[in-house]
């Protein structure tokens, strides 16, 4: 739909699909001797909006401004496996934690080992610093795919000169990334050097006043750090972890929720400025047209939550989004086009 | 008539194909196997789990204190999850072992028997691959507790439930009866596809009763009669000698090499050293077993003076793998081989059985004696060492301190070096020797494994009600024979 002679359009598609009778590789208990049974069975159920406006704010003999804007949500549910199957496991990693497709749930669920909560607060073990886990590893700790995704193309036209700029935004949904798990763990990143809240190197070891009298508290020279949170009593987690050896920050001593990030992020996704020889050159040859353009393809990241990856760049496309690992950084993409119109 | 000779070579040339689905046949990856291979890789398998000290595979050495690990400490204080290790036995055992033993069963049943042979002979493959699926659901009850039984092993069951594991445990020792019933020693069995006794029925039958043995005396302390009855059932029928001794050979070229082999030397990592416990108890003994398990380090302070010890790096703690002992070299060759039971651990069970009053020959002394000279000579050292060893106040059995349990417990502890699994078990069912949790641990030591995590995330129904009904899905619950 177009209004305003055609300088405000307008684009909705609502829609919901049901894909049924899969060929599915189901992976199964193994008590049964096997790992995937595959089935010809299950109905997964996408339902949708996807809008588009777009304007032109401005429009001129030899300007014009337009602004496409493009926003999207899905939302992807399981609503049947197999009679007595009610999860769909897409995949499982170390730590224990997997990414499941349950019924009645969104597709891309990651499960692992949480925090163990007490009046809404972290529990801390007192005896080592370290937060207390919860023994099993189906907790949710967050979904695959993002709420709304959306991007912003705005393109400037001045006589033979275009200019073009795509940003995408991605916003909610979760990764898991294996490599803070274990990066933090053994020391990798820069979060498990520096000075504690004593202004001594984190990484020094625990200094009591008296060690054989824990009670008189720690030296001002101490290492170490101190988990926030709550002691199983409910009282505030005074006792430092000591972050001499590896663990303190990583695997060892946090539970898999600690690794789990928000994966919005906001991109530059693509920027190109293009120039066409006016037509008055080209009169006395064959070619018609000659377009000259530089492409520039995710230049810049602006906004993200995980560390050290592009939230992109999942295990895999597909399926198995939401993990996180080896990540390679992304490549910034420069192109130069040469187009010839006979 | 050109034409008709050129139809007819046509078809002559069609004819000489035979059938053309024969082109289709993937000869590379069949479809069908010989049950004998099956029951090999099956066998191949189990003993590489068993061996194995892989972190992602097998962490009993660690639980028992027989090694310790270097830099990354954390099967040494029992984190299970990391590595996902209760997934990778429990799919060791129902996918590799079990179900490729279930298959081979089932295909020997439906291979007619060659002209000439004997009907015994299949009879004999069927009875010990019974046996070794005893063995494997013996392992998976030790290790949970209750376990998918009797659904299990059945695709046409995803989910299956979860069965009491006594209940489970009492019908493998019927199983294990047939089975022992139905093994003929005048017939030959599977030849040279196995690999531990080369089909000699008369040494699976040993085999078949010292488990047995072994299984009695795990209900020792729940349910006296049941031991008891067992126990006395099997015990003239066990394994007699060293000569016995269920061991699998391995070859001096991969992927049949041990898997020791494969974990310390191949990888060219140094993730463990034998643990203080272990080499400060041998040496307060005076061990002669010592140089068999262990490198010598020196220990001394003073530079240019070498003094060679036995030193054992902090069980738990982080430990730098040139400062302490090392495994002796002889376990790290790629033909050492993989033990499955010895006559050691016969005469410890025995021993036991005669301090429990079960009738089953001989006194506690003379069976404590036979089973601590078995482990020395089996390990390399002689009858002298054996005696000067026994006639040490701290070993023999009139002297040495504490229970008949802490005893045992103590010797059969150093006796089954290397075997972390029976050691874990007998240490759990004894309660000696007294080991401490690791210096960093996130638990006591396990007395169980926790539900694998797929279970959990695939299962959650069946999972939970089977962690209910075991006391909670927690390392430190107790299983149901492990009463003290």
């Amino acid at each position: 739909m177009y209004f305003l002679n055609r300088r405000v359009g307008f684009d909705l598609a609502l829609y919901k699909t049901n894909t049924t009778n899969q060929i599915l590789p189901l992976s199964v208990s193994t008590a049964s001797g096997y790992v995937f049974k595959n089935i010809n069975a299950g109905e997964i159920q996408n339902k949708g909006i996807e809008v588009i406006l777009s304007l032109v704010p401005v429009k001129t003999q030899s300007f014009s401004w337009d602004i496409n804007v493009n926003w999207s949500t899905n939302k992807n549910t399981v609503v049947s496996l197999y009679p007595g199957v009610d999860n769909y496991q897409l995949g499982s990693f170390q730590g224990g934690v997997s990414i499941n497709a349950k019924v009645g749930q969104p597709y891309g669920v990651i499960e692992g080992i949480d925090y163990t909560y007490l009046n809404g607060q972290r529990v801390v073990n007192p005896a080592n610093g370290a937060y207390i886990k919860t023994s099993t590893s189906n907790n949710v700790l967050g979904k695959v795919a993002p709420d709304w995704k959306g991007g912003i193309l705005n393109s400037f036209t001045y006589k033979n000169w275009k200019l073009t700029a795509l940003v995408d935004v991605s916003k909610g949904g979760h990764i898991w990334s294996l490599d803070m798990y274990y990066g933090l763990a053994t020391g990798l990143y820069p979060e498990t050097a520096g000075l504690n809240d004593l202004g001594n190197p984190v990484r020094n070891p625990i200094v009591w006043v008296d060690p054989a009298d824990h009670s008189k508290g720690y030296a001002s020279t101490s290492g170490g750090f101190i988990n926030q949170g709550v002691n199983p009593d409910g009282k505030p987690n005074t006792t430092r972890i000591s972050a001499a050896n590896y663990g303190a920050f990583g695997y060892s001593k946090n539970p898999d929720a600690a690794f789990c990030y928000d994966a919005s992020y906001t991109k530059l996704r693509e920027v190109s400025i293009s120039y066409s020889l006016p037509a008055a050159l080209l009169q006395k040859i064959f070619i018609k047209g000659v377009d000259l353009s530089i492409v520039g393809s995710n230049l810049w990241i602006i906004s993200k939550h995980l560390p050290y990856a592009d939230p992109e760049s999942g295990l895999g496309a597909g399926n198995l989004m939401g993990f996180s690992t080896g990540s390679l950084p992304t490549t910034k993409d420069i192109g130069f086009n040469v187009k010839l119109t006979f | 008539m050109k034409k008709i000779l050129i139809i007819l070579a046509f078809f002559a040339l069609i004819v000489s194909c035979g059938k053309l689905e024969d082109l289709n046949k993937n000869i590379k990856d069949p479809a069908s196997v010989p049950g004998e291979t099956l029951f090999t890789n099956a066998q191949h398998r189990i003993v590489n789990q068993v061996v194995s000290t892989n972190v992602n595979l097998n962490n009993f050495r660690l639980f028992v204190q027989y090694w310790t690990e270097t830099t990354y400490t954390d099967e040494s204080n029992y984190d299970l999850t990391t590595r996902t290790t209760p997934d990778n036995l429990w799919d060791l055992f129902y996918i590799n072992a079990l179900k490729n033993l279930d298959e081979s069963g089932k295909v020997i049943t439906a291979t007619p028997i060659p002209a000439g042979e004997d009907p015994a002979v299949q009879k004999n493959k069927l009875a010990i691959i019974e046996v070794m699926k005893v063995y494997c659901w013996d392992v998976l009850v030790e290790t949970f507790g209750n376990i998918p039984y009797s659904d299990a092993l059945d695709i046409n069951k995803p989910l299956p439930k979860y069965d009491d594991g006594m209940t489970v445990f009492k019908d493998l020792l019927a199983r294990l009866n047939a089975a022992i019933a139905n093994l003929n020693g005048s017939f030959g069995s599977f030849g040279a596809a196995d690999n531990m006794y080369e089909g000699d029925v008369p040494s699976w039958t040993k085999f078949a009763n010292s488990l047995k043995l072994r299984m009695g005396m795990l209900l020792a302390d729940v349910d006296d009669a049941t031991a008891k009855a067992t126990v006395e059932s099997a015990a003239s029928k066990v394994i007699t000698s060293n000569a016995d001794n269920a061991k699998v050979t391995y070859l001096s070229a991969a992927p049949n090499t041990n898997p020791i082999y494969i974990d310390l030397v191949a990888s060219a990592r140094h993730d463990f050293v034998p643990a203080n416990t272990l080499i400060d108890t041998m040496n307060s003994l005076d061990d002669p077993r010592r140089p068999f398990y262990f490198t010598q380090v020196d220990t001394s302070t003073v530079a240019g003076v070498e003094s060679l010890a036995y030193s054992g790096g902090l069980y738990g703690g982080s430990n730098n793998y040139l400062s302490y002992s090392h495994v002796a070299k002889l376990i790290q060759t790629p033909t050492f081989p993989g033990t499955l039971f010895d006559y050691a651990e016969v005469e410890f069970l025995l021993a036991e059985a005669v301090a429990r009053g079960y009738a089953v020959g001989g006194t506690v002394a003379g069976h404590y004696n036979n089973a601590i000279t078995a482990s020395i000579l089996d390990w390399g050292g002689t009858p002298a060492d054996a005696a000067s060893y026994l006639a040490n106040p701290k070993v023999a059995y009139a002297t040495a301190a504490g229970t008949y349990k802490q005893k045992i417990g103590v010797q059969s502890w150093i006796a089954y070096y290397n075997r972390g699994f029976e050691a874990w078990t007998q240490w759990r069912r004894l309660d000696y020797p007294l080991l401490e949790p690791g210096v960093d641990a996130l638990s006591a030591i396990p007395l169980r494994y926790t539900y694998p995590i797929e279970e959990q995330t695939l299962n959650g129904d069946n999972w939970k009600a089977a962690s209910t009904a075991v006391g909670g899905d927690a390392v430190d619950t107790k299983l149901f024979w492990d009463k003290f």
